[in-house]
């Protein structure tokens, strides 16, 4: 999977680099609105992570053009802008996702999960972790033909933890995840742990693994065999 | 009291003033010059009595029937020549009137006479009357003129003051443009104008200003703040960081994000004050609201709140979806988030109001505090003390008031259209 990185912040766009390289990425990166567009028009990629502001122009211009070239392309903006107006217009151009800084490594990988699945197999794909499938589309979880009953909510930590394999999250990440608006509003830890603890223990009833690891003080795990 | 009315009861008295002490003036003027008339008619009268007695046309003693003329024997009394006030009988009036003697003596035929001559004030009286009546009349007249020119005044003159006043009671600092005050004809309200112009310019420039600065500065603080999270992140994730390491890590990570939150918080209220949410349609609050709680189901269950919902009648708003949104987030996290285990929430919806009861820690501060930003109560890490700032915020852009009331530990939020 081939992936560029549109940021000019150096800082923010090392990280994101390094952190989508260690996925098993290949990334190339701009820091400006012409190299990203010359980058388009020569090369094909999968993914395109755009910010907004940029030096030498709008990302919504780049947008445009990746659609015209490349409609196959999933595009994701990031954009330090939280305001309604990019994001309606990043997706009305046919960005597929919008995610506004700051924002967890780990969301923005389940994101890119998320868009490559769609763009490139119409959400049809399963994802698959050792004996476990997770369909996304149907909201369904196998373990080997067995159906494993979860709630809204224990779906979406599976997913968001399946799409970040053998990584910590933090539980700021996995509130954010679950809550968006509310993370804050509410005491969301307690809960962050409890859901955890109902899906390990549904997890561990149907499979007999424990797959979640407990990062004391931090996060949790989802810890699979790497193959 | 409005200011001509003030101007003119001056005006009025003083001139009430003039009038007392130009009205005494003349009276006492009137009368000398009266009195000096009649002296001189006296002293002609005098003349021709002595031509007359010198020709011995009168017999003496003599006493006029009206009383005028009287010419008695002085019977050796002393009697000098003088004019003094005294009062006469008049016919014509049925009652002693003011008049004036002339008293002088004569000799006839070698024996002396006390004449004495009394003309009556009466016309003359009649003289002064006009001249009091006429004043008065002056003085009613000039007050009627008064009025009639205040009306006009108010009408006219002060037209342009009353508009410069309406302008200002409709300015708002924050629209983006000033509607410059007209210029009068009148060289004072053109000075105030222009005055005034200067200000609401300078006033509105710095706002906008300020509020561009405390824009760009939580827009522009999220970038860096990304930087610093996305770095913290990854060396927390670090499994080689040692246990006392990753703490520090931790702490540096907690308190970007709050920095962050705050920013972006900050940012939506000045967004929401700008009024940059401006599509809006009918929305179904309590439709939302039971949405919302739906949501939340697991997360009451785990703090055992009890929910209690008597949302059959929909209380609806017409807002933005985005601030519905939003302010039904706030409401509820913060129900939730202040709320005690094993707590409930009540919510109520009625056509025209929204009421939300939860139970809760009492409040320690001042309940007129509570909308304000950074309000907090005690010291909790994980509240901004901007969630109900925001909802105000939200309440005042879309025609709704919020009002507050707490009675025995039970916090009571009522939503109403305005």
């Amino acid at each position: 999977m081939k992936l560029l990185v549109v940021e000019d912040e150096d800082g923010l766009r090392e990280t994101i680099v390094s952190f989508l390289e260690e996925e098993g990425y290949q990334c190339e990166q701009a820091t400006r609105l012409n190299v990203a567009l010359n980058k388009v028009a020569d090369y094909e990629y999968d993914c395109v992570l755009v910010d907004i502001g940029l030096p030498d122009g709008s990302g919504l211009q780049l947008i445009r053009e990746i659609k015209k070239i490349a409609p196959t392309t999933g595009v994701l903006v990031i954009s330090a802008r939280n305001s309604l107006d990019d994001k309606v217009a990043g997706l009305e151009l046919g960005a597929d996702d919008y995610l506004a800084k700051p924002f967890h490594l780990a969301e923005l990988n389940a994101r890119i999960k998320s868009i490559l699945r769609r763009v490139k197999y119409d959400g049809k794909i399963e994802v698959n972790i050792e004996r476990l499938r997770i369909l996304p589309e149907s909201r369904q979880v196998f373990f080997d033909d067995e159906a494993v009953v979860l709630t809204k909510k224990e779906f979406d930590l599976l997913a968001f933890f399946a799409a970040n394999a053998n990584r910590v999250l933090t539980k700021e990440s996995i509130a954010e995840h679950l809550w968006g608006d509310f993370a804050d509003a509410a005491d969301t830890f307690d809960f962050v742990y409890s859901q955890i603890k109902n899906l390990r223990r549904k997890l561990l009833e149907k499979t007999g693994i424990d797959y979640f690891k407990n990062v004391y003080g931090i996060g949790y795990m989802f810890q699979v065999d790497k193959k | 009291m409005k200011l001509q009315t003030k101007i003119n009861r001056r005006f009025i008295t003083l001139l009430l003033l003039v009038f007392v002490v130009a009205g005494c003036g003349l009276y006492f003027i009137l009368t000398a010059v009266i009195d000096f008339n009649i002296d001189e008619i006296l002293s002609n009268r005098a003349e021709t009595v002595q031509s007359s007695l010198h020709q011995n046309k009168i017999t003496l003693p003599f006493h006029s029937p009206d009383q005028t003329i009287d010419i008695q024997p002085s019977n050796g009394q002393n009697v000098e020549r003088q004019f003094s006030d005294t009062t006469i009988y008049a016919a014509s009036e049925k009652s002693m009137v003011p008049a004036r003697k002339l008293v002088f003596p004569d000799r006839v035929n070698g024996k002396t006479y006390k004449v004495t001559l009394v003309l009556s004030h009466l016309e003359a009286d009649d003289f002064v009357g006009v001249a009091f009546w006429f004043m008065l009349g002056t003085f009613v007249l000039i007050i009627l003129a008064l009025y009639f020119l205040n009306r006009k005044l108010s009408a006219t003159i002060w037209n342009p003051f009353y508009r410069t006043l309406k302008e200002l009671k409709d300015f708002k600092v924050d629209q983006k443009t000033v509607r410059e005050l007209p210029l009068s004809t009148i060289e004072e309200f053109d000075q105030m104008n222009n005055v005034l112009n200067q200000m609401m310019r300078k006033m509105t420039a710095d706002y906008a200003n300020l509020k561009e600065f405390s824009e760009n500065a939580s827009h522009e603080m999220q970038t860096p703040l990304a930087v610093v999270k996305s770095k913290l992140e990854t060396l927390l994730t670090d499994r080689s960081l040692s246990e006392d390491h990753r703490k520090q890590v931790q702490t540096a990570y907690d308190a970007a994000s709050r920095v962050s939150k705050l920013g972006q918080t900050l940012l939506l209220l000045s967004k929401i004050e700008n009024n940059q949410f401006v599509e809006k349609r009918s929305i179904d609050l309590s439709a939302l609201v039971a949405e919302r709680l739906d949501e939340l189901d697991e997360l009451l269950a785990l703090r055992n709140i009890k929910v209690v919902r008597d949302l059959q009648n929909p209380f609806v708003a017409n807002m933005n979806p985005l601030l519905a949104d939003l302010l039904v987030t706030n409401l509820l996290g913060n129900a939730i988030k202040h709320n005690v285990d094993g707590g409930f929430i009540h919510v109520m919806s009625q056509a025209s109001q929204l009421i939300l009861k939860n139970t809760g820690k009492v409040l320690q501060g001042d309940p007129r505090n509570l909308f304000s930003r950074f309000a907090k109560e005690g010291i909790t890490k994980d509240s901004s003390g901007l969630g109900l700032s925001i909802v105000s915020e939200i309440c005042k852009v879309s025609s709704l008031s919020i009002d507050y009331t707490c009675l025995e530990g039970v916090h009571c939020l009522a939503l109403s259209s305005r």
